[in-house]
């Protein structure tokens, strides 16, 4: 009888070696050729983890605290936020914890303030950079999806909120710390040309704008951008989602705050067919 | 046997009842050939075949009519209903609202 040659899983990302009486389990485990539980473990952050399996090295000090100051910025969205809604909507309806953050994913991945929308702007800023005239015609004239995906077309500039009036506060003091601490010129370049972009773009800048401009300057691919954006925003989903379990009483249903426009009225019951 | 030693039993292999795919163009199900036996079935019945392999047109019309008198109450308040509706306002795909109508 042949012998089927054994299958390998090929990754750049871990190595294990395995215990000397179970092949299962691993002895040692490296990420980017660190030994995380026997060299890595209690001298770096988590920050800084996350950066080293997304890029297979460690960041600078710059890049760690960028990144760490995007993931402070983007951890809780807020109870309004329609990722974190949903995760409460779960919670409240008593399904499983897991539902609830599979909720916040599907929700927080939309084109409108969601993780599609960042990995639409960080396309916008690989092809316009700091090219004013650039992401003027890019506004303008936004680039169309050839092929058929399950991605809705975009409706707005990726990055900038249709629904807002003014930057919203806290979008600015992120971006201010960002831009002061970016070594580069991107972030200041944004933070001193943000009116003149939502200007353009009728619309002001959003936290997906300043994540999708920081993830650019980390040199992360959009991709990437868009996985960081997903994992990034659910730990205020979780929290918000754990306290509506114990309150669903007091959370918002509007009673009369619905208006059916197609209602036939009151019908005769059917007599069913034995 | 337990322990790695049942691990390395099962580790490059599956030994099931319950269906494959075959790359010469067949697919079975439950002992059943899916292109030619079970695809003239109403996907409900396909449904109850394949979870519980019972072969029951009765079944699949129960399920079907608590289905749809207990399970698809539309009103976007309803918190299920709610985060659907959420995954529309957001624009993310069809493929999210299914999972979350669910």
């Amino acid at each position: 009888m042949a012998t089927t040659p054994t299958e390998n899983i090929v990754t750049k990302i871990w190595r294990e070696e395995p215990e000397p009486d179970n092949p299962f389990a691993a002895r040692a485990c490296h990420c980017a050729g660190y030994d995380v539980y026997g060299d890595l473990l209690g001298k770096i952050t988590w920050i800084e983890y996350l950066w080293l399996l997304f890029r297979l090295e460690p960041p600078t000090p710059v890049q760690k605290t960028l990144l760490e100051g995007l993931a402070v910025g983007l951890a809780n969205p807020g109870p309004r936020d329609p990722s974190v809604h949903a995760a409460m909507s779960a919670g409240v309806g008593g399904s499983t914890h897991a539902s609830a953050l599979i909720a916040a994913l599907a929700v927080g991945a939309g084109n409108l303030g969601g993780a599609r929308e960042v990995l639409s702007a960080m396309q916008y800023w690989a092809r316009c950079g700091t090219d004013l005239d650039a992401w003027r015609g890019i506004i303008a004239s936004p680039p169309v999806e050839e092929r058929t995906d399950v991605w809705p077309a975009m409706e707005h500039t990726p990055g900038f909120d249709p629904n807002g009036a003014s930057c919203p506060t806290p979008v600015r003091q992120l971006l201010d710390y960002l831009a002061h601490h970016d070594d580069g010129s991107i972030l200041p370049w944004l933070a001193a040309h943000r009116e003149t972009l939502e200007q353009c773009a009728a619309a002001p800048l959003a936290f997906s704008g300043v994540a999708a401009a920081t993830l650019h300057v980390l040199g992360f691919s959009p991709e990437q951008g868009e996985m960081l954006f997903l994992l990034l925003r659910l730990p205020g989903a979780a929290a918000h989602a754990l306290e509506q379990e114990k309150s669903w009483a007091r959370f918002p249903f509007f009673g009369t705050g619905l208006t059916l426009t197609d209602d036939p009225g009151p019908v005769a019951p059917v007599s069913v067919e034995q | 046997m337990n322990g790695p030693e049942l691990l390395a039993e099962y580790e490059d292999n599956w030994v099931t009842a319950m269906g494959a795919w075959f790359p010469e163009g067949r697919v079975v199900l439950r002992g059943k050939d899916v292109l030619s036996d079970l695809g003239h079935r109403p996907w409900m019945e396909y449904l109850v075949y394949a979870i519980t392999g019972r072969e029951s047109s009765e079944l699949a019309r129960l399920i079907e009519g608590i289905w749809a008198i207990s399970c698809s109450y539309p009103d976007p308040r309803i918190w299920n209903n709610r985060i659907a509706a959420l995954a529309g306002t957001s624009r993310s795909t069809c493929v999210h609202w299914r999972l979350l109508a669910a």
